[in-house]
């Protein structure tokens, strides 16, 4: 069960993933597995600042609602109000926002991890054992 | 069981009810057949893990929209005007957090319990016991209310608005609640949620394009006759007509909905049906279908509360129930008997799909956390588990109807509410610490959920939700020391900052740093190819 470099690589800092590739230099796959592990980090710090800046413009928008009710009141036609106009722009954005994510998901993180993946497929099956499925192999 | 009360003014109500109970019995004998023959719990639980994501993402909003969204948000809009439709973007908007940072890395957890993805990389039972405990304290008060909202149907249903034939139809339901988990298991609550997502869907589309061909699809008539139609006038488009100027009110809104924007992504029962697909990117799918779905049901309820206002107007629907519940079932009656029969079918299959979701959700909480980890340390057998599961199908069921039949009279609407509050203070942080934080560690977990599940019921218990106020559970007692009906405003940051400082300081766990990087790892590189 041994799993070399595994643990180095995924310690964070970039030192220790050059000495682990500089210790097994003959498992290096086609893509640079550190190049692609920081992509990904990078990727899902982008992914809590999304969310958090979603989450405050909500509560933004809330605060002000019942705090500025009039400017929430101001008609911009017929009876429809600047809230009513927010109201449907939250929709809006939100039927964006998912599809936008997906979309960015699919083509920007997907390849990245299909390769980590398949690189750590590789390097199981080559430390000799025979149950490298998806779910188990990083073990 | 139903049919036995067609004696009750057969001449109008006859359809409605024939309609409603052949449609729960074929329902029903789908659900089984497709459930039959679940002996392992991996196939009760999760149905094998082989559902498509299209169809999950169905059940997934069938799950989560409830009876509150189809009958009591749009009530609430009808009879306050802009102030309900925060009720409907609150929840959409917390979506968010389980598309981008919860579905895919809880998928490959392999787990279907917040109790076992903890597990995978802290202390087995210590965890198991209190994320079990609070998807217990999640699900219960969901539960409940749901099965009050049921009583609402008993009006159309039996053409007596009586609390008997309320009682009925609340016993009726949750006996039917309890079959369709016991012997459906998931895939049986899977099949009657997809059958529901999409009859919501087209009732609610039906409803709303009824509204707007009255009035020519011009939405300022909408508007305006809603406006004219209501006692609260021009206010009725403005947020907070109902609300005063005090500052108490005003925050309690927010809290309110910062429980139902972080409450989404801890809602146990949609936790579980990431584990129902086999790969992250499946659940990803699922998920962006399920809330584009959310998004589209919640804009359609919108379009019926303000309808209700305009066609019905806020006096009747208040006259009818004084917290707006039948203002989507008295805005089908204005479009016939049919739209009324359709109207009352959808309801109740709403109801019912979600409360054998939340059923199974907490059985498995029950029977896989608390009795086979925490108690049997793991040793129970397959079989045992699957029957005690079946056991804690039939005494949640039962626990919550009766609790159902208590509170039926009275003002349930916090209910619904608490049960996000919850959700959001004992559920997410943890979750959100134990798949991203590496100093999480056990201590921090049950501190967390713990903590964050106590602030939460002890504040609404100390608040005048409980109280003190002429619309409290116990009008006349006087134990309010916190102002707020709605504690998400606290709890939230209770769960959250308790789940960081217990971890912290915590120096007698060494922090497994070896665990968390196989962890860390498998969240990053996350299994997308190998199994479709």
């Amino acid at each position: 069960m041994n799993r070399p470099g595994v643990d180095q690589l995924n310690s964070g800092d970039d030192p220790q993933s050059a000495r682990y590739l500089a210790d097994a230099p003959q498992a290096l796959p086609s893509m640079d597995v550190v190049v692609a592990v920081r992509r990904l980090r990078v990727a899902r710090r982008w992914m809590f600042f999304i969310v958090i800046a979603v989450m405050a413009a909500y509560l933004l928008i809330a605060v002000v609602a019942v705090g500025a009710r009039d400017l929430m009141g101001f008609r911009v036609f017929g009876s429809i109000n600047i809230g009513i106009i927010l109201a449907l722009g939250q929709f809006g954005a939100m039927v964006w926002l998912v599809g936008r994510y997906a979309r960015y998901a699919k083509t920007s993180l997907d390849p990245v991890r299909k390769q980590l993946e398949d690189d750590f497929k590789w390097r199981c099956e080559r430390s000799g054992r025979v149950d490298c499925d998806a779910r188990t192999h990083i073990y | 069981m139903t049919h036995a009360l067609t004696f009750t003014d057969p001449g109008r109500t006859f359809p409605v009810l024939a309609f409603v109970v052949v449609f729960v019995a074929c329902s029903m004998l789908m659900s089984i057949g497709v459930g039959a023959g679940e002996d392992t719990t991996a196939g009760f639980y999760l149905g094998e893990r082989r559902l498509a994501p299209g169809w999950n993402g169905l059940a997934m909003f069938g799950t989560f929209t409830s009876a509150a969204a189809f009958l009591g948000y749009p009530g609430k809009i009808a009879l306050l005007g802009y102030e309900g439709v925060p009720y409907l973007l609150a929840p959409m908007v917390g979506w968010v957090v389980l598309l981008v940072l919860v579905a895919e890395p809880f998928c490959n957890s392999g787990q279907f319990t917040v109790g076992g993805l903890l597990a995978s990389r802290l202390a087995s039972r210590p965890v198991h016991r209190a994320a079990g405990i609070a998807t217990l304290m999640v699900s219960m008060p969901y539960l409940i209310a749901q099965l009050v909202g049921a009583g609402v149907l008993a009006a159309p249903l039996l053409g007596l608005p009586d609390a008997i034939a309320q009682r009925i139809v609340v016993v009726c339901l949750g006996g039917l609640m309890i079959m369709y988990a016991v012997f459906g298991g998931m895939r049986g609550a899977t099949l009657v949620q997809c059958i529901k997502g999409i009859l919501l869907l087209a009732g609610g589309a039906y409803l709303a394009f009824q509204v707007f061909q009255a009035f020519h699809w011009n939405p300022n008539a909408l508007l305006n006759t809603a406006v004219n139609r209501s006692p609260l006038g021009r206010d009725l488009l403005i947020p907070g007509a109902d609300m005063g100027h005090g500052m108490t009110s005003k925050v309690d809104f927010i809290s309110l909905q910062m429980g139902f924007l972080f409450g989404v992504a801890g809602l146990p029962h949609l936790l579980m049906r990431l584990g129902t697909v086999s790969t992250p990117l499946k659940a990803r799918m699922s998920v962006k279908w399920a809330t584009i779905l959310v998004c589209a049901c919640h804009l359609l309820s919108g379009i019926i509360g303000f309808g209700a206002a305009a066609v019905v107007g806020a006096k009747a629907i208040e006259a009818a129930n004084p917290s707006g519940n039948s203002a989507t079932l008295m805005l089908a009656r204005a479009g016939g008997s049919f739209a009324l029969t359709a109207t009352t079918c959808v309801a109740f299959i709403t109801i019912l799909a979600v409360v054998a979701g939340i059923t199974l959700t907490a059985a498995t909480a029950l029977a896989h956390d608390i009795y086979g980890v925490a108690i049997m340390r793991g040793n129970a057998s397959d079989q045992s588990e699957l029957r005690f599961a079946r056991m804690a199908i039939f005494l949640i069921g039962t626990i919550s109807t009766v609790l159902a039949l208590y509170v039926q009279s009275k003002q349930i609407s916090d209910l619904v509410g608490l049960a996000f509050a919850i959700a959001a203070s004992a559920i997410l942080p943890a979750i959100l610490y134990g798949l991203y934080w590496r100093g999480f560690t056990t201590r921090g977990a049950t501190w967390s959920i713990y903590g964050g599940l106590i602030s939460a019921v002890l504040l609404l218990l100390l608040s005048p939700a409980v109280s003190g106020a002429p619309t409290a559970l116990f009008p006349h007692a006087h134990f309010t020391v916190f102002p707020l009906r709605n504690p998400g405003i606290v709890s939230i940051p209770v769960g959250f900052l308790l789940g960081w400082l217990v971890s912290v300081l915590d120096s007698q766990e060494r922090q497994d740093s070896d665990a968390y990087a196989k962890h860390e790892l498998r969240a990053l590189a996350i299994s997308h190819s190998h199994r479709d």
